[in-house]
């Protein structure tokens, strides 16, 4: 049986935004969910965004939502969640690992009244590129969702799609003389020049409730 | 040295034919060079040496904000062997980040990181437009550099004027720029006190080592076609290169962790000193600008 052709990585995005028309997307202000939102938009599938405003939230991130939000054409929801107090309300938080913080904070939120019923999506699952320890080369890391209630918006073969991509074929050159230790730099620039309106951003990281111990 | 915001030109030339930038000379103003530059790890070691001769047994201080180009001027002196204390200003939105690295960098080497809690909502509202009228000052962090170096009785190391390479504002695709900011150190000698703002900027070789690293020029290359504003990446990269362990952030300036409180102060600067803006066209300021008018 012959191999399916794998599309462009826009191609593929596009499609999976007609898929996912009409949910609701956790907008962090981040990457991921920045290039998502440009999506959406610019394959006219209707979304709901919400911005889950933590108690400890990075303005510079806030301030970039509720800017994309606008320049997509999107109305965006703003909703409180105090990180602090559930983490404080965890009593084995300080043993936890970040991964399993992180599932028990998105099970808390995807739980709440104002989510019930609705399709949730997020960010995650872009698959971002590790080098390997010894061989050189670099591994997947799949970053899955936290939660069972929410839907990675990039799916396997968005991601695969984007492995392709001429832009991270340049990543794979490069990385022989410089030390990226990830994709994570280099996809932004990527991002930025299969859907031009994306925007770069300064810094990834964990929801600070996530770093801390109450 | 002159009490003026300063930049050092560099002028990139295009070898004809080829469809792609490739610097065949930097020209830099500068004071000269009187020898070849070694390799930047290497140069960074000597700025070291040419700051304690400097310094003349004065007590010696890295100010660390928990990024990437303070903690290679720290190393830089672990390397040289040469005694400093390590000292960051905690402001009040400091980044949780920033307090990580500084606080697993000081842990790394067994130093002792000297927290200084630092206000800056009181500082902005009650001593900032004193200094700024005073000294002309284009930005707020020029008020808050001077404070820290005012609270160090000795000899302060900053990690300022590292090359962040900036195509420039005019849109003229063959020149760049290598921020330069000497105000807060010129005002501090002027008062008799002694520091290095910019340790990237410490010596000619310094900044020609820097210029000349394979990886700075694949930025040149390929800024045009990916879109990427500045070498901070790049720079980033290039320090780990020689600092293999060194872990990487993601930041801009470090100063959008005063958020909306740095706009506000920054626009009263600007108020002040109306031609400021054009001295401070970062992307970061840029961005910064963009979202103001959105929200």
């Amino acid at each position: 049986m012959a191999k399916p052709t794998l599309p462009l990585f826009r191609d593929a995005l596009l499609e999976r935004s007609k898929a996912l028309r009409g949910s609701t997307f956790f907008f962090s202000g981040g990457s991921a969910s920045g290039l998502a939102l440009r999506v959406f938009s610019e394959a006219g599938s209707p979304l709901r965004p919400v911005y889950l405003q933590f108690r400890n939230f990075d303005w510079l991130e806030r301030e970039l939502a509720i800017s994309d939000a606008k320049s997509c054409g999107f109305q965006l929801e703003i909703v409180d969640f105090d990180e602090v107090a559930f983490a404080a309300a965890q009593k084995d938080w300080k043993e936890l690992s970040l991964g399993a913080r992180s599932e028990r904070l998105w099970n808390e939120v995807t739980g709440l009244r104002d989510f019930a019923g609705r399709q949730l999506v997020s960010g995650h699952g872009f698959v971002r590129l590790e080098r390997a320890a010894l061989a050189g080369g670099f591994n997947r890391t799949h970053n899955d969702s936290p939660s069972k209630e929410l839907t990675p918006f990039f799916d396997r073969l968005c991601t695969s799609a984007f492995e392709a991509d001429t832009s991270m074929r340049k990543f794979f050159d490069l990385s022989q003389e410089i030390p990226f230790d990830n994709s994570r730099y280099w996809q932004d620039f990527a991002f930025k020049k299969i859907f031009p309106g994306f925007r770069e951003r300064p810094e990834w990281r964990w929801p600070s409730a996530l770093w801390w111990s109450p | 040295m002159a009490l003026a915001i300063g930049t050092l030109v560099v002028a990139v030339s295009k070898w004809a034919g080829i469809p792609q930038w490739h610097p065949s000379h930097f020209e830099l103003h500068y004071r000269s060079s009187t020898r070849r530059p070694d390799s930047f790890r290497i140069e960074c070691l000597r700025a070291t040496e040419v700051i304690a001769t400097e310094a003349n047994g004065l007590p010696l201080a890295v100010f660390i904000s928990g990024g990437i180009d303070g903690e290679v001027v720290a190393r830089s002196f672990l390397e040289f062997g040469k005694p400093f204390a390590l000292k960051i200003f905690q402001y009040k939105k400091h980044r949780p980040d920033d307090l990580h690295h500084a606080h697993r960098f000081a842990k790394q080497f067994g130093i002792d990181l000297e927290v200084v809690p630092f206000d800056e909502e009181v500082f902005f509202a009650t001593e900032l437009p004193a200094l700024a009228n005073k000294y002309s000052l284009h930005a707020p962090f020029a008020a808050v550099d001077l404070k820290r170096m005012r609270s160090f009785d000795g000899y302060s190391v900053f990690g300022a004027g590292d090359i962040v390479l900036e195509r420039h504002a005019s849109g003229t695709p063959t020149s760049y720029e290598v921020g330069s900011f000497f105000q807060p150190e010129a005002i501090f000698r002027s008062e008799g006190g002694l520091s290095c703002y910019q340790f990237f900027q410490a010596t000619p070789e310094l900044i020609l080592s820097f210029l000349g690293d394979p990886i700075l020029k694949h930025w040149i290359e390929l800024h045009h076609e990916f879109d990427i504003p500045d070498s901070r990446t790049f720079k980033s990269y290039m320090y780990r290169r020689y600092w293999p362990d060194l872990v990487l952030r993601k930041k801009w300036t470090g100063y959008e962790r005063f958020s909306n409180l740095y706009l506000k102060a920054q626009a009263e600067i600007g108020r002040l000193h109306p031609g400021f803006q054009d001295r401070c066209d970062t992307p970061l300021d840029r961005m910064l600008s963009e979202l103001e008018m959105n929200s």
